[in-house]
Protein backbone atom coordinates (compact mmCIF):
# COMPACT_ATOMS: atom_id res chain seq x y z
CA UNK A 1 0.00 0.00 0.00
CA UNK A 2 1.15 3.35 -0.97
CA UNK A 3 2.13 5.99 1.81
CA UNK A 4 -0.92 9.30 2.22
CA UNK A 5 0.50 11.66 0.14
CA UNK A 6 3.07 14.41 0.88
CA UNK A 7 2.27 17.91 1.23
CA UNK A 8 4.30 18.29 -1.80
CA UNK A 9 1.78 15.86 -4.24
CA UNK A 10 -1.46 17.34 -2.22
CA UNK A 11 0.25 20.94 -3.60
CA UNK A 12 0.57 19.83 -7.28
CA UNK A 13 -2.89 17.52 -7.12
CA UNK A 14 -4.48 20.88 -5.84
CA UNK A 15 -2.54 22.98 -8.99
CA UNK A 16 -4.10 19.81 -11.55
CA UNK A 17 -7.51 20.38 -9.95
CA UNK A 18 -7.04 24.25 -11.15
CA UNK A 19 -5.34 23.59 -14.46
CA UNK A 20 -2.65 25.05 -13.64
CA UNK A 21 0.32 22.77 -13.27
CA UNK A 22 2.93 22.42 -16.58
CA UNK A 23 1.59 20.02 -19.35
CA UNK A 24 4.45 17.52 -18.75
CA UNK A 25 4.07 17.67 -15.21
CA UNK A 26 0.06 16.94 -15.33
CA UNK A 27 0.88 14.16 -17.76
CA UNK A 28 3.11 12.44 -15.30
CA UNK A 29 0.87 13.39 -12.35
CA UNK A 30 -2.77 11.73 -14.30
CA UNK A 31 -0.99 8.53 -14.58
CA UNK A 32 0.27 8.02 -11.27
CA UNK A 33 -3.36 8.82 -10.14
CA UNK A 34 -4.05 5.61 -12.17
CA UNK A 35 -1.79 3.67 -10.45
CA UNK A 36 -2.28 5.29 -7.17
CA UNK A 37 -5.73 4.76 -5.18
CA UNK A 38 -3.54 7.06 -2.23
CA UNK A 39 -3.31 9.75 -4.72
CA UNK A 40 -6.29 9.39 -6.17
CA UNK A 41 -8.66 9.79 -2.98
CA UNK A 42 -6.72 12.71 -1.88
CA UNK A 43 -7.44 13.87 -5.81
CA UNK A 44 -11.03 13.30 -4.92
CA UNK A 45 -11.17 14.92 -1.44
CA UNK A 46 -9.60 18.39 -2.86
CA UNK A 47 -12.43 18.43 -5.49
CA UNK A 48 -14.83 17.71 -3.55
CA UNK A 49 -14.29 20.55 -1.35
CA UNK A 50 -13.87 22.81 -4.39
CA UNK A 51 -17.01 21.59 -5.64
CA UNK A 52 -18.85 22.29 -2.38
CA UNK A 53 -17.63 25.85 -1.72
CA UNK A 54 -18.68 26.54 -5.61
CA UNK A 55 -21.88 25.33 -4.61
CA UNK A 56 -22.18 28.12 -2.23
CA UNK A 57 -24.94 30.32 -2.68
CA UNK A 58 -24.22 33.41 -4.06
CA UNK A 59 -25.88 36.55 -1.65
CA UNK A 60 -27.01 39.56 -2.75
CA UNK A 61 -25.62 42.76 -1.09
CA UNK A 62 -28.21 43.57 1.51
CA UNK A 63 -28.37 47.64 0.49
CA UNK A 64 -26.29 49.59 -2.09
CA UNK A 65 -22.90 50.63 -1.10
CA UNK A 66 -22.87 53.31 -3.27
CA UNK A 67 -20.83 56.46 -1.18
CA UNK A 68 -23.00 59.54 -0.65
CA UNK A 69 -20.63 62.92 -1.02
CA UNK A 70 -20.67 63.38 2.31
CA UNK A 71 -19.31 59.76 3.50
CA UNK A 72 -16.81 59.78 0.38
CA UNK A 73 -15.65 63.67 1.74
CA UNK A 74 -15.98 65.27 -1.77
CA UNK A 75 -16.63 68.75 -1.50
CA UNK A 76 -16.44 71.20 -4.05
CA UNK A 77 -13.26 72.60 -5.38
CA UNK A 78 -12.28 75.98 -3.56
CA UNK A 79 -12.71 79.35 -5.12
CA UNK A 80 -9.47 81.04 -6.11
CA UNK A 81 -10.46 84.10 -3.89
CA UNK A 82 -11.79 82.07 -1.16
CA UNK A 83 -8.25 82.02 0.73
CA UNK A 84 -7.80 85.41 0.74
CA UNK A 85 -11.08 86.08 1.73
CA UNK A 86 -10.76 84.30 4.15
CA UNK A 87 -7.33 85.00 5.89
CA UNK A 88 -8.16 88.68 5.13
CA UNK A 89 -11.26 87.90 7.18
CA UNK A 90 -9.22 86.28 9.94
CA UNK A 91 -6.35 89.20 9.48
CA UNK A 92 -9.40 91.91 10.18
CA UNK A 93 -10.58 89.98 12.94
CA UNK A 94 -7.52 89.36 14.97
CA UNK A 95 -6.83 93.10 14.91
CA UNK A 96 -9.83 94.25 15.89
CA UNK A 97 -9.67 91.81 19.11
CA UNK A 98 -5.84 93.41 19.62
CA UNK A 99 -7.68 96.75 19.63
CA UNK A 100 -9.85 96.29 21.97
CA UNK A 101 -7.25 94.54 24.17
CA UNK A 102 -4.74 96.56 23.97
CA UNK A 103 -7.02 99.90 24.90
CA UNK A 104 -8.26 97.46 27.84
CA UNK A 105 -4.45 96.51 28.63
CA UNK A 106 -3.45 100.53 28.82
CA UNK A 107 -6.85 101.06 30.17
CA UNK A 108 -5.98 99.32 33.21
CA UNK A 109 -2.19 100.40 33.59
CA UNK A 110 -2.95 103.97 33.23
CA UNK A 111 -5.58 103.53 35.39
CA UNK A 112 -4.13 101.18 38.15
CA UNK A 113 -0.49 104.14 37.98
CA UNK A 114 -2.54 107.22 37.86
CA UNK A 115 -3.71 107.21 42.10
CA UNK A 116 -0.37 108.34 42.64
CA UNK A 117 -0.14 110.78 40.35
CA UNK A 118 -3.29 112.27 40.84
CA UNK A 119 -2.08 115.45 42.02
CA UNK A 120 -0.47 115.57 38.11
CA UNK A 121 -3.94 115.23 36.52
CA UNK A 122 -4.75 118.84 35.78
CA UNK A 123 -2.25 117.93 32.65
CA UNK A 124 -4.54 115.31 30.99
CA UNK A 125 -7.53 117.77 32.11
CA UNK A 126 -8.07 119.27 28.95
CA UNK A 127 -7.69 116.10 26.57
CA UNK A 128 -9.68 114.35 29.27
CA UNK A 129 -12.90 116.93 29.12
CA UNK A 130 -13.36 115.48 25.84
CA UNK A 131 -14.12 112.37 26.38
CA UNK A 132 -16.13 113.32 29.38
CA UNK A 133 -19.74 114.40 28.99
CA UNK A 134 -20.92 115.81 32.04
CA UNK A 135 -21.12 119.58 32.26
CA UNK A 136 -20.30 119.92 35.97
CA UNK A 137 -16.57 117.80 35.62
CA UNK A 138 -15.90 120.31 32.72
CA UNK A 139 -16.40 123.22 35.11
CA UNK A 140 -14.27 121.44 37.58
CA UNK A 141 -11.60 120.94 35.74
CA UNK A 142 -11.74 123.95 33.49
CA UNK A 143 -9.64 126.37 36.22
CA UNK A 144 -6.72 124.10 36.51
CA UNK A 145 -5.92 123.87 32.94
CA UNK A 146 -6.09 127.53 32.82
CA UNK A 147 -4.00 128.06 35.38
CA UNK A 148 -1.13 125.59 33.67
CA UNK A 149 1.58 126.44 31.69
CA UNK A 150 0.40 124.66 27.39
CA UNK A 151 0.74 121.37 27.27
CA UNK A 152 3.96 119.55 26.29
CA UNK A 153 3.15 117.76 22.76
CA UNK A 154 3.04 114.60 24.37
CA UNK A 155 0.86 115.09 26.54
CA UNK A 156 -1.55 116.57 23.61
CA UNK A 157 -1.24 113.61 21.71
CA UNK A 158 -1.26 110.89 24.29
CA UNK A 159 -4.74 108.73 23.29
CA UNK A 160 -8.05 109.98 24.78
CA UNK A 161 -8.56 106.64 27.22
CA UNK A 162 -5.54 107.21 29.40
CA UNK A 163 -6.31 110.80 29.61
CA UNK A 164 -9.95 109.86 30.83
CA UNK A 165 -8.87 107.50 33.49
CA UNK A 166 -6.18 110.18 34.81
CA UNK A 167 -9.03 112.08 34.85
CA UNK A 168 -11.16 109.54 36.82
CA UNK A 169 -8.95 109.42 39.02
CA UNK A 170 -8.48 112.82 39.66
CA UNK A 171 -12.19 113.71 39.46
CA UNK A 172 -12.37 112.65 43.38
CA UNK A 173 -9.93 115.08 44.42
CA UNK A 174 -11.93 117.33 42.54
CA UNK A 175 -14.80 116.33 44.22
CA UNK A 176 -13.41 116.91 47.50
CA UNK A 177 -13.70 120.94 47.00
CA UNK A 178 -16.66 122.83 47.14
CA UNK A 179 -17.44 123.11 43.05
CA UNK A 180 -17.38 119.49 42.36
CA UNK A 181 -21.37 118.12 41.06
CA UNK A 182 -22.63 114.95 41.15
CA UNK A 183 -21.18 114.10 37.32
CA UNK A 184 -17.75 113.78 38.96
CA UNK A 185 -18.85 111.56 41.51
CA UNK A 186 -20.12 109.62 38.94
CA UNK A 187 -17.18 109.68 36.39
CA UNK A 188 -15.23 107.96 39.13
CA UNK A 189 -17.49 105.35 39.48
CA UNK A 190 -16.44 101.51 38.48
CA UNK A 191 -18.23 101.52 35.71
CA UNK A 192 -17.17 104.40 34.04
CA UNK A 193 -13.66 103.68 34.20
CA UNK A 194 -13.45 101.69 31.15
CA UNK A 195 -11.61 103.23 28.10
CA UNK A 196 -13.19 104.10 24.80
CA UNK A 197 -12.28 102.10 21.80
CA UNK A 198 -9.51 103.52 19.45
CA UNK A 199 -11.52 105.41 17.04
CA UNK A 200 -11.05 102.39 13.71
CA UNK A 201 -12.01 99.42 15.99
CA UNK A 202 -15.75 99.51 14.54
CA UNK A 203 -14.33 99.81 11.12
CA UNK A 204 -12.34 96.54 11.83
CA UNK A 205 -15.24 94.95 12.98
CA UNK A 206 -17.25 95.88 9.95
CA UNK A 207 -14.21 94.71 7.48
CA UNK A 208 -14.11 91.35 9.20
CA UNK A 209 -17.84 90.84 8.90
CA UNK A 210 -17.63 92.21 5.18
CA UNK A 211 -14.63 89.96 4.49
CA UNK A 212 -16.14 86.95 6.23
CA UNK A 213 -19.86 87.65 4.21
CA UNK A 214 -17.24 87.29 1.03
CA UNK A 215 -15.77 84.21 1.95
CA UNK A 216 -19.07 82.35 2.80
CA UNK A 217 -20.56 83.60 -0.40
CA UNK A 218 -17.81 82.86 -2.34
CA UNK A 219 -18.02 78.68 -0.82
CA UNK A 220 -22.17 78.90 -1.05
CA UNK A 221 -21.55 80.00 -5.09
CA UNK A 222 -19.33 77.23 -5.32
CA UNK A 223 -21.24 74.51 -3.75
CA UNK A 224 -24.54 75.34 -5.47
CA UNK A 225 -22.44 74.98 -8.83
CA UNK A 226 -20.98 71.76 -7.69
CA UNK A 227 -24.55 70.55 -6.73
CA UNK A 228 -25.98 71.49 -10.07
CA UNK A 229 -22.85 70.08 -12.19
CA UNK A 230 -23.85 66.66 -10.85
CA UNK B 1 -20.60 49.33 -18.53
CA UNK B 2 -17.10 50.74 -19.89
CA UNK B 3 -15.43 49.84 -17.44
CA UNK B 4 -11.76 51.43 -18.29
CA UNK B 5 -13.60 55.03 -18.75
CA UNK B 6 -15.44 54.98 -15.28
CA UNK B 7 -12.03 53.56 -13.31
CA UNK B 8 -10.61 57.11 -15.23
CA UNK B 9 -13.21 59.27 -14.12
CA UNK B 10 -13.25 57.85 -10.14
CA UNK B 11 -9.79 58.57 -10.81
CA UNK B 12 -10.19 61.92 -11.83
CA UNK B 13 -12.86 62.43 -8.70
CA UNK B 14 -16.27 61.51 -10.29
CA UNK B 15 -18.27 59.80 -7.34
CA UNK B 16 -20.89 59.10 -9.64
CA UNK B 17 -18.73 56.78 -11.95
CA UNK B 18 -17.27 55.33 -8.80
CA UNK B 19 -20.28 54.71 -7.48
CA UNK B 20 -20.84 52.45 -11.00
CA UNK B 21 -18.60 50.63 -10.08
CA UNK B 22 -19.75 50.54 -6.94
CA UNK B 23 -22.81 48.97 -8.07
CA UNK B 24 -21.50 46.28 -10.36
CA UNK B 25 -19.12 44.51 -7.59
CA UNK B 26 -21.03 44.74 -4.55
CA UNK B 27 -22.22 41.69 -4.50
CA UNK B 28 -18.26 39.95 -5.28
CA UNK B 29 -17.60 42.32 -2.01
CA UNK B 30 -20.01 41.48 -0.02
CA UNK B 31 -19.58 37.36 -0.08
CA UNK B 32 -16.16 37.55 0.03
CA UNK B 33 -16.58 39.54 3.42
CA UNK B 34 -19.55 37.32 4.29
CA UNK B 35 -17.59 34.22 3.71
CA UNK B 36 -14.42 35.49 5.29
CA UNK B 37 -16.19 36.72 8.77
CA UNK B 38 -19.43 34.58 8.75
CA UNK B 39 -21.38 37.59 10.19
CA UNK B 40 -23.98 39.47 7.82
CA UNK B 41 -23.71 42.93 9.58
CA UNK B 42 -19.99 42.71 10.12
CA UNK B 43 -19.66 42.11 6.44
CA UNK B 44 -21.59 45.01 5.56
CA UNK B 45 -19.57 47.11 7.11
CA UNK B 46 -16.76 45.66 6.31
CA UNK B 47 -17.81 46.19 2.64
CA UNK B 48 -19.01 49.54 3.27
CA UNK B 49 -15.33 50.23 4.84
CA UNK B 50 -14.12 48.24 1.85
CA UNK B 51 -15.62 50.98 -1.17
CA UNK B 52 -14.69 53.55 1.00
CA UNK B 53 -11.12 52.86 1.08
CA UNK B 54 -11.05 51.96 -2.24
CA UNK B 55 -12.64 55.47 -3.27
CA UNK B 56 -9.65 57.35 -1.35
CA UNK B 57 -6.99 55.02 -2.48
CA UNK B 58 -8.68 54.89 -6.51
CA UNK B 59 -5.30 56.92 -8.06
CA UNK B 60 -3.21 53.87 -6.85
CA UNK B 61 -4.81 51.36 -8.92
CA UNK B 62 -2.62 50.87 -11.48
CA UNK B 63 -4.40 48.77 -13.85
CA UNK B 64 -4.71 44.80 -14.14
CA UNK B 65 -7.80 42.90 -12.80
CA UNK B 66 -9.98 45.75 -10.69
CA UNK B 67 -12.27 42.87 -8.91
CA UNK B 68 -8.55 41.93 -7.47
CA UNK B 69 -8.00 44.98 -6.16
CA UNK B 70 -11.14 45.56 -4.94
CA UNK B 71 -11.24 42.41 -3.35
CA UNK B 72 -7.80 43.13 -1.77
CA UNK B 73 -9.50 46.32 -0.19
CA UNK B 74 -12.13 44.36 1.19
CA UNK B 75 -9.97 41.32 2.79
CA UNK B 76 -7.87 43.84 4.34
CA UNK B 77 -11.80 45.27 5.90
CA UNK B 78 -11.87 41.88 7.13
CA UNK B 79 -8.57 41.79 8.54
CA UNK B 80 -9.49 45.19 10.40
CA UNK B 81 -12.41 43.76 11.73
CA UNK B 82 -11.05 40.82 12.82
CA UNK B 83 -8.29 42.18 14.74
CA UNK B 84 -10.94 44.72 16.53
CA UNK B 85 -12.88 41.04 17.31
CA UNK B 86 -9.66 39.43 18.59
CA UNK B 87 -9.76 42.13 21.57
CA UNK B 88 -12.78 40.52 22.71
CA UNK B 89 -12.39 37.41 24.08
CA UNK B 90 -13.64 34.46 21.94
CA UNK B 91 -13.75 31.04 21.18
CA UNK B 92 -10.49 29.97 20.03
CA UNK B 93 -10.59 28.57 16.51
CA UNK B 94 -8.11 25.38 16.94
CA UNK B 95 -8.32 24.29 20.34
CA UNK B 96 -5.59 23.03 22.35
CA UNK B 97 -5.20 19.47 23.76
CA UNK B 98 -4.26 18.10 27.29
CA UNK B 99 -0.75 19.11 26.28
CA UNK B 100 -0.98 22.06 25.34
CA UNK B 101 -0.39 21.44 21.52
CA UNK B 102 -2.73 22.87 18.84
CA UNK B 103 -5.32 20.11 17.28
CA UNK B 104 -4.57 20.09 14.14
CA UNK B 105 -7.55 17.73 13.08
CA UNK B 106 -10.47 19.43 12.44
CA UNK B 107 -12.34 16.98 14.22
CA UNK B 108 -13.61 18.79 17.01
CA UNK B 109 -15.39 20.52 15.33
CA UNK B 110 -17.77 17.88 15.65
CA UNK B 111 -19.44 19.50 18.71
CA UNK B 112 -20.36 15.94 20.79
CA UNK B 113 -22.79 18.68 22.82
CA UNK B 114 -24.25 19.00 19.71
CA UNK B 115 -28.21 17.36 19.98
CA UNK B 116 -29.66 15.94 17.07
CA UNK B 117 -32.15 18.64 16.22
CA UNK B 118 -29.01 21.31 16.37
CA UNK B 119 -27.36 18.89 13.63
CA UNK B 120 -30.84 18.90 11.81
CA UNK B 121 -30.22 22.66 12.03
CA UNK B 122 -27.06 22.59 10.71
CA UNK B 123 -27.32 20.27 7.55
CA UNK B 124 -27.71 22.82 5.44
CA UNK B 125 -24.63 22.56 3.07
CA UNK B 126 -24.44 26.31 3.38
CA UNK B 127 -24.20 26.43 7.16
CA UNK B 128 -22.16 23.48 7.15
CA UNK B 129 -18.99 25.04 4.90
CA UNK B 130 -19.54 28.90 6.57
CA UNK B 131 -18.82 26.55 10.05
CA UNK B 132 -16.16 24.75 8.46
CA UNK B 133 -14.50 28.10 6.76
CA UNK B 134 -14.69 29.86 10.34
CA UNK B 135 -12.29 27.05 11.65
CA UNK B 136 -9.90 27.77 9.05
CA UNK B 137 -6.91 29.82 9.86
CA UNK B 138 -7.54 33.25 8.62
CA UNK B 139 -5.14 33.34 5.70
CA UNK B 140 -6.18 29.86 4.60
CA UNK B 141 -9.70 31.18 4.65
CA UNK B 142 -8.68 33.93 2.78
CA UNK B 143 -6.99 32.14 -0.11
CA UNK B 144 -9.87 29.27 0.01
CA UNK B 145 -12.45 32.14 -0.89
CA UNK B 146 -10.88 34.06 -3.43
CA UNK B 147 -9.99 31.29 -5.49
CA UNK B 148 -12.81 28.93 -4.62
CA UNK B 149 -15.70 31.38 -4.24
CA UNK B 150 -14.82 34.25 -6.10
CA UNK B 151 -12.68 32.57 -9.08
CA UNK B 152 -9.72 34.44 -8.75
CA UNK B 153 -7.01 32.65 -10.79
CA UNK B 154 -3.59 32.14 -8.54
CA UNK B 155 -1.98 35.45 -9.88
CA UNK B 156 -4.99 37.35 -9.07
CA UNK B 157 -5.43 36.00 -5.91
CA UNK B 158 -1.04 36.02 -4.93
CA UNK B 159 -1.63 39.70 -6.21
CA UNK B 160 -4.99 40.37 -3.90
CA UNK B 161 -3.01 39.04 -0.81
CA UNK B 162 -0.20 40.23 -1.54
CA UNK B 163 1.41 36.88 -1.40
CA UNK B 164 3.66 34.93 -3.32
CA UNK B 165 2.41 32.14 -5.80
CA UNK B 166 3.95 29.41 -3.92
CA UNK B 167 2.27 30.60 -0.73
CA UNK B 168 -0.94 30.57 -2.65
CA UNK B 169 -1.05 27.16 -4.47
CA UNK B 170 0.13 25.77 -0.98
CA UNK B 171 -2.44 27.54 1.27
CA UNK B 172 -5.17 26.76 -1.36
CA UNK B 173 -4.37 22.65 -1.33
CA UNK B 174 -3.84 22.76 2.29
CA UNK B 175 -7.24 24.47 2.94
CA UNK B 176 -9.16 22.67 0.53
CA UNK B 177 -7.91 19.14 2.59
CA UNK B 178 -8.89 20.40 5.86
CA UNK B 179 -12.08 21.50 4.75
CA UNK B 180 -12.78 18.34 3.24
CA UNK B 181 -11.84 16.97 6.28
CA UNK B 182 -14.22 19.19 8.21
CA UNK B 183 -17.05 18.31 5.71
CA UNK B 184 -16.94 14.68 6.33
CA UNK B 185 -18.19 15.15 9.86
CA UNK B 186 -21.48 16.34 8.23
CA UNK B 187 -21.31 14.24 5.50
CA UNK B 188 -24.03 11.87 6.55
CA UNK B 189 -26.16 14.82 7.79
CA UNK B 190 -26.42 16.47 4.60
CA UNK B 191 -29.91 15.55 2.61
CA UNK B 192 -29.27 13.84 -0.32
CA UNK B 193 -30.09 16.49 -2.64
CA UNK B 194 -26.97 18.86 -1.30
CA UNK B 195 -24.56 15.56 -1.47
CA UNK B 196 -21.51 16.76 -3.59
CA UNK B 197 -21.91 16.21 -7.13
CA UNK B 198 -19.24 14.18 -8.96
CA UNK B 199 -17.82 16.36 -11.39
CA UNK B 200 -17.97 15.99 -14.95
CA UNK B 201 -14.51 16.46 -15.87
Amino acid sequence: MNPSPSSREIEQLSSLLDASLPVNEATRLRARLEREPELRQAYEQLREARQALRSLPARRAPRNFILSRSMAGVRAPTPRLFPAFQWGAAFSAALFVLSWGWTALMGNLTFGASAPLAASAPQAAPLAAEALPTEGAMQALAPASAEETPQPEAARLAPAPAATDMLFAAAPEQGNSADSGPSAKAAGSPLSASPAPPAFAPWLGGLTLLLAACAWALRWQAERKFRQRK
Amino acid sequence: MNETALIQDAQNGSLEAFNRLVLAYQDALYNTALRVLGDEERAADATQEAFLSAFRNINTFRGGSLKAWLLRTVTNACYDDLRRQKRRPTTPLEPHTDDDEEMESPRWLADPSMTPAEKAEADELEHAIQHCLNALPLEFRTVVVLADIQGLDYSEAAAALRSPLGTIKSRLARARLRLRECLQEFWELLPAAFRLQKETK
